[in-house]
């Protein structure tokens, strides 16, 4: 059986994600995917999907949605309020729906990207090797912009049994307008001089309203300056904090490019970026380095909780 | 940062990290890195390393981006010395390709000009004359960096980039010109634009050049430009 919904609001920016786009970063095609890979990862378990289904992601406002077809759907991430046909309902438990049922998702209270995920196969293109949406080149997701009003996803039942699931407590993150973030040294530490290396560490942040779903822009009161030799562009990864002669550091998500030519200083520890896609405009944040090994440690910890969820 | 130093085929390879789950390789050697870089590249991605997700090669470094996290860096360079021993190195077959441009479609001609104290006509030449390798893309999906543009027509980059750079702009920016494959920002000083177009994300691989090929430029009018461009909207 075939299922429908349709987008009745699709708040600030709504777009499909998955796990990303591998294998393309060559041709400067970004890796794209779901920011908050610990919302996306619990989402698809809450409705049973395969680890690595698309699903709808929401930034700050949330949305609203018409279901065709019965449905069921999960929602992680941001603390928002949700409604079914004007009924207070719940995040982060299975949820099923009927045919016609109205899902309103509320603007995050802490936490400013939501994951919708509905069970069952979506008929969405896979373009080189994903459903990402890649809105720097137009293609992926639905046609390969962000989701409109009256636009419609569908999918195909997949006829396996509707679980209940809920998301054990202790997976459920806190979400805070402030954070302290987790970074490694990056290739080019060494070019800041150890005064500014210190300044880096012991700065507040706040992140810049030119922030989107390719970088974070941080501003602070005092800028970073100093001075680097020209370099050619090097590659970058997803985490990767750059810090151009203008001192502002810009930390690097999903849908940024492959290379880069600024220094890169530092680099997020991978398990604290699920952090950086939680935080909005004007939210704080510090650094604190850590070593290589404690940077392991952290990613272990919440992949092993979920990989044994995933794994029932 | 630097881990320790890796050998291929007699040549020397610093290693460093970039994250848990990336290396960077750096040719340890004089002359031209990107013919080293792209032909090492080109021969990682034959041997099909299990968990590998990405080669991002660039002008001085490779990245090699794994899935999982690279806890054991010793036994994995271990691995890939032994796989790169087991292979012959590849040699990169550069292709020839002509691109037409329209110079008469450049947005930044008074500043190039005012830069190079060149005239417009003297910059064109020089781009015309030029023989250029595909050195990386990467900025954006399809962006062309092209190497081997004269110093003459060096120019910086714009100190306020534009928001909107048409798709298949041609531009400078500092001793190296380039393609913008998509309509995008930019902060390259445009000289021309081009009708032929380099990414499609239906086709595999999306990028119809490989990295190392041989690029040069010939003029246009801009006649030939909508024509051009008509003919390639009605296929």
């Amino acid at each position: 059986m075939k299922g429908g919904v349709e987008i009745l609001d699709a708040g600030m920016l709504m777009t499909v994600q998955d796990a990303g786009r591998f294998g393309y970063r060559k041709y400067g095609v970004p890796v794209s995917g779901a920011l908050d890979v610990h919302a996306y990862r619990l989402v698809n378990w809450l409705v049973g999907n395969e680890p690595g289904e698309p699903v709808i992601e929401m930034t700050l406002q949330g949305g609203r949605f018409k279901f065709h077809q019965q449905a069921h759907i999960g929602i992680t991430g941001a603390d928002c309020e949700v409604y079914v046909n004007g009924e207070k309902s719940k995040i982060n438990k299975s949820l099923f729906l009927e045919s016609g049922d109205e899902l309103s998702i509320g603007r995050g209270k802490l936490g400013c990207r939501s994951y919708l995920a509905i069970k069952g196969k979506w008929t969405i293109d896979c373009i080189m090797g994903s459903s990402s949406t890649c809105l720097a080149a137009g293609f992926g997701g639905l046609n390969g912009r962000t989701l409109q009003k009256r636009d419609y996803i569908f999918w195909e039942n997949d006829g396996k049994e509707n679980l209940k699931r809920e998301v054990p407590k202790e997976l459920i993150p806190h979400y805070s307008t402030r954070q302290t973030i987790r970074v490694i040294t990056g290739p080019e530490w060494n070019y800041l001089p150890v005064k500014q290396q210190s300044d880096f560490l012991e700065c507040t942040y706040h992140i810049s309203s030119e922030s989107n779903r390719m970088g974070l822009r941080l501003k602070s009161r005092e800028p970073l300056e100093f001075d680097y030799p020209e370099m050619k562009s090097a590659p970058v990864v997803p985490g990767i904090i750059q810090l151009p002669k203008s001192g502002a550091p810009i930390i690097l998500m999903n849908d940024s490019q492959s290379v880069g030519g600024y220094p890169r200083i530092a680099k997020v520890a991978d398990a604290d970026l699920w952090r950086l896609a939680q935080l909005w405009i004007g939210n704080e944040i510090r650094f604190k380095m850590i070593n290589q090994n404690e940077c392991f440690k952290l990613s272990t910890y919440f992949n092993d909780l979920i990989s044994k969820l995933e794994a029932e | 940062m630097m881990l320790r130093s890796l050998h291929i085929k007699g040549k020397s390879w610093k290693v460093s990290r970039l994250g848990e789950k990336a290396l960077l390789f750096h040719p340890e050697v004089e002359g031209d890195l990107l013919h080293f870089i792209h032909s090492l590249t080109r021969t990682l991605e034959e041997l099909n390393l299990p968990g590998v997700v990405d080669i991002i090669p660039a002008y001085e470094s490779i990245a090699l981006v794994h899935e999982n996290n690279l806890t054991d860096i010793e036994t994995y360079l271990r691995q890939i010395e032994k796989a790169l021993e087991q292979v012959s190195e590849i040699e990169i077959q550069p292709s020839q390709t002509k691109i037409p441009v329209c110079y008469e479609l450049g947005l930044d001609w008074q500043e190039v000009v005012k830069h190079t104290s060149l005239s417009k006509q003297e910059i064109i030449a020089k781009h015309t004359n030029g023989e250029y390798t595909l050195a990386m893309m990467g900025f954006l999906p399809g962006f062309l960096y092209l190497s081997g543009m004269h110093e003459s027509i060096t120019c910086p980059r714009k100190e306020n980039p534009r928001t909107k750079i048409p798709a298949g702009s041609v531009g400078i920016g500092g001793s190296q010109t380039g393609i913008y494959s998509l309509e995008s920002p930019g902060g390259w000083q445009v000289i021309g634009r081009t009708p032929v177009s380099f990414f499609n994300s239906d086709k595999n691989p999306p990028v119809s050049l490989s990295l190392g090929d041989t690029i040069s430029f010939y003029a246009i009018s801009n006649e030939e430009f909508e024509t051009f461009s008509q003919k390639k909207g009605a296929e």
